[in-house]
């Protein structure tokens, strides 16, 4: 019967792909993508760090895991988004995305401590580096901060696009990590290239701590994004001054307006117009004029959902209830 | 610090809201203007010269008192906006369909008959 009732009415969506279900495709097939590269880099880091028994191929390899972990829950989350989104999600999945990206920062704040403790250890108990596996990280990561620098600079296209905090963190995430790589890649060819001089020993966990101050600072700058987003906040003066433009290019086609609501969730904007019409006004230009209103809005605003109810009384706000 | 004030010269009330003007104060401005209309007041002069700052939530009780008081069959004019407010009034329009004076003096004589 839902079936039916849908074909009825929108028979085009159940054969043709439309533009949205592309992009949070090719938003899927980027993070499948990391998802792979990040699988084959966490296995190279594993063996570097057996065959060269090094603590700190140990914290690469601990936060290469990790970095793993959380994009794989980004691509299942946009998994569930792609194959979802038509059934059980209408809203979208914003505050998913919100949480996923939550997930990534505390991971994220999870390899800051690991990486935080291996330099403090080293700096304390000072080791010259050596062995093959030295030799395989560098090739490793020469090869990753060229990979990941290419997810990072696609992702954030495609987050800029799409306004998706998902992907914006997935940047950011592999921008964190192709830095990473970097520094590694300089510290493990410092260490070497210096083995004869004693303060050599030091180059590696100070390294280290770089790394773990830009780690922060990424975790940081997601933890602020998510956590304003899953509050479900109002929209910002601005945009709340453009609906007020629009509502007084109206001024002449409504009788009264009777409330504005807004909230952000995730990267969509959910804006409610409550309006009063003129009894004798024809159904015909109400409709009119609703459509106009909200189109204009929706143009404005990215990523706005807008709705305009009929209404005869003022609306009350769920948080004065 | 939201206040307003509100003085009768002849037929016409002026309404003097100073301070913020904001999602905290809009409730206040609003009250005030459905207890006048309800007296039966119809010419109305908004004097913003005190008001330092207007929120959009403001903005919208100005927006749904100028529809009752047209609903009414009444006047509504303001006047001695500053910069500020000024500039906001222009941003969303308000200046295209309300009546805006400079001065006081200027915003009676057009509520005048």
């Amino acid at each position: 019967m839902r079936f039916q009732e849908r074909g009825h009415r929108r028979p085009a969506t159940l054969t043709t792909m439309t533009p949205h279900a592309h992009a949070a495709g090719s938003r899927e097939s980027a993070l499948r993508t990391g998802v792979i590269t990040g699988f084959i880099d966490t296995m190279i880091t594993l063996t570097a760090m057996l065959v060269a028994n090094s603590a700190v191929l140990l914290a690469d390899f601990l936060k290469t895991f990790l970095e793993l972990i959380a994009v794989a829950l980004s691509w299942y989350a946009m998994r569930r988004i792609t194959r979802g989104r038509t059934e059980q999600f209408d809203y979208g999945m914003g505050k998913m995305e919100n949480l996923v990206s939550l997930a990534v920062g505390t991971l994220m704040a999870v390899c800051l401590l690991v990486i935080s403790a291996n330099a403090i250890r080293n700096i304390l108990h000072p080791v010259h580096i050596e062995g093959v596996g030295v030799w395989i990280s560098m090739g490793a990561q020469i090869t990753y901060a060229c990979i990941n620098s290419y997810i990072a600079v696609r992702s954030r296209k495609t987050a800029r696009e799409e306004n998706s905090p998902l992907m914006a963190s997935q940047a950011r995430l592999h921008f964190t990590r192709a830095i990473a790589n970097g520094f590694i890649l300089f510290s493990l060819t410092a260490s070497m290239v210096l083995s004869g001089h004693h303060w050599a020993q030091y180059i590696d966990p100070i390294a280290s701590l770089v790394i773990a101050a830009s780690i922060l600072m990424a975790a940081l700058g997601i933890f602020s994004t998510s956590v304003s987003d899953l509050l479900d906040r109002t929209l910002e003066e601005s945009d709340q001054l453009l609906i007020l433009r629009e509502l007084t290019r109206h001024f002449n086609e409504y009788e009264f307006l009777h409330g504005v609501r807004s909230r952000r969730s995730g990267s969509r904007v959910f804006i409610d117009i409550f309006l009063e019409f003129d009894p004798e006004k024809k159904m015909g230009d109400v409709q009119k004029t609703a459509d106009h209103l909200r189109r204009s809005i929706e143009e404005k605003i990215q990523g706005s959902l807008v709705t305009i109810g009929l209404a005869t009384g003022p609306v009350s706000n769920p948080t004065e209830r | 610090m939201f206040d307003v004030k509100h003085e009768q010269q002849e037929k016409i009330v002026i309404l003097s809201p100073g301070g913020r003007l904001d999602a905290v104060a809009a409730p206040e401005l609003e009250r005030k203007c459905h207890e006048l209309l309800d007296d039966g007041k119809k010419a109305f002069l908004l004097d913003l010269a005190g008001l330092d700052f207007v929120a959009s939530a403001g903005l919208r009780v100005f927006l749904a008192f100028a529809k009752l008081v047209k609903k009414a069959d009444g006047q509504l004019v303001f006047c001695c906006l500053r910069d500020e407010v000024l500039e906001v009034f222009r941003i969303t329009g308000f200046t295209d369909i309300f009546s805006v004076c400079a001065s006081r003096k200027e915003a009676i004589d057009a509520l005048q008959p």
